[in-house]
């Protein structure tokens, strides 16, 4: 009798050339051993019937368009270090660097006259600015577009090819309130 | 059962519950208001009784975009809902309807004030629109949508820190 995994992977047709022969041979005369083949046999073909070979990520474009994304963020940030120098710079670079420093402060208290009063200069950070959006369009026909607006003071998407709203569509009594719209004062700050 | 035996059992009880309630998912870290639009070019009473002016500020803001810019722009819907840490939460301005509807998500913090979110809009049922707009407080994201009587629905999406009164 061949070995548990032998039989296994017989079941499964899973078996080739002359191991394949063999367990067959063996098999033939097990009915039990061939049923479960045949039983193997079915639900393979049932699942190849009803399940797709592959199937696409769900929203793939806004998928794919975060994860290149999130890719470009991280090679900004895993930049590599400029290549630090050996041999005698390593030794004499501090040195210079600090020479440097002394002379700059020496020259800095002959040439920039008496320092003045006054509000001092406002400290400028750059600071990268967010990529756009990803956008996903799941209806046919219709179309996106991502700008920001200086003059709005508002991120805008204009979409366009969208189907309109049926004019007997009649707005809501809650669409209608005559108090005054929320605003900042009536959110209670987080605690 | 003695006394003992009695008030471990009523702490490890009140322990429970309390761990069931406190789910950190159900924070709120902000507040989200949706209000839309209505920009016509032309008959501004077609869209109703319900509809109502927009201030002066507003009408101003929106017309400096040239994309946005109308003759007139009318208030015609309006909700505030809480934005959670984990959950997703949904906005209806227009009360029951579901004509227009959008989802919203918390998906990263970038900075103190600078929140991504997942933001879909649905119109008559159907998803529009999906996107991660970095929403900033006080900037808000404004989609130029469908038509309707004859002008162009403007859905405003804004983020505030905190969290809303009611709801």
């Amino acid at each position: 009798m061949p070995d548990e995994e032998m039989l296994a992977l017989w079941v499964d047709d899973e078996l080739t050339g002359e191991s394949a022969a063999t367990v067959s041979a063996w098999a033939a005369t097990q009915p039990e051993w061939l049923a479960r083949r045949e039983e193997a046999r079915q639900i393979k073909q049932l699942l190849r019937a009803h399940l797709p070979a592959s199937e696409e990520p769900p929203y793939a474009d806004f998928f794919n368009s975060r994860i290149s994304r999130e890719i470009a963020r991280e090679a900004v940030a895993a930049a590599p270090p400029a290549k630090a120098k050996g041999g005698f710079w390593r030794f004499f670079l501090p040195a210079t660097a600090v020479a440097g420093m002394a002379l700059c402060f020496w020259a800095g208290t002959r040439v920039v006259p008496a320092r003045q009063a006054g509000p001092a200069a406002p400290v400028i950070v750059a600071t990268a600015p967010e990529p756009a959006p990803a956008l996903y369009i799941p209806e046919q026909g219709v179309t996106a577009a991502y700008f920001m607006s200086p003059a709005a003071h508002a991120e805008v998407i204009v979409l366009n090819g969208v189907a309109s709203l049926p004019d007997s569509f009649e707005l809501p009594d809650t669409a209608s309130v005559e108090e005054p719209a929320p605003t900042t004062a009536d959110i209670t700050p987080p605690r | 059962m003695n006394r003992r035996r009695a008030i471990t059992l009523i702490a490890l009880g009140g322990a429970g519950m309390a761990n069931a309630q406190t789910d950190p998912g159900r924070d709120v870290i902000g507040t989200v208001t949706v209000v839309v639009y209505l920009g016509t070019d032309g008959d501004a009473t077609a869209a109703g009784p319900r509809a109502k002016p927009v201030p002066d500020e507003v009408a101003a803001r929106l017309s400096r975009e040239e994309k946005l810019k109308f003759a007139s722009y009318l208030e015609i819907g309006r909700d505030m809902m809480p934005l959670y840490r984990t959950y997703e939460n949904w906005a209806k301005p227009f009360g029951e309807s579901n004509e227009v509807v959008l989802r919203f998500e918390a998906q990263s913090k970038l900075s103190k004030e600078l929140m991504r979110m997942d933001v879909e809009l649905w119109v008559s049922r159907k998803k529009i629109l999906k996107t991660d707009a970095a929403m900033t407080p006080d900037k808000p994201l404004l989609v130029l949508g469908p038509e309707w009587r004859g002008g162009r629905l403007i859905i405003s999406v804004e983020l505030k820190p905190g969290k809303p009164k009611s709801k």
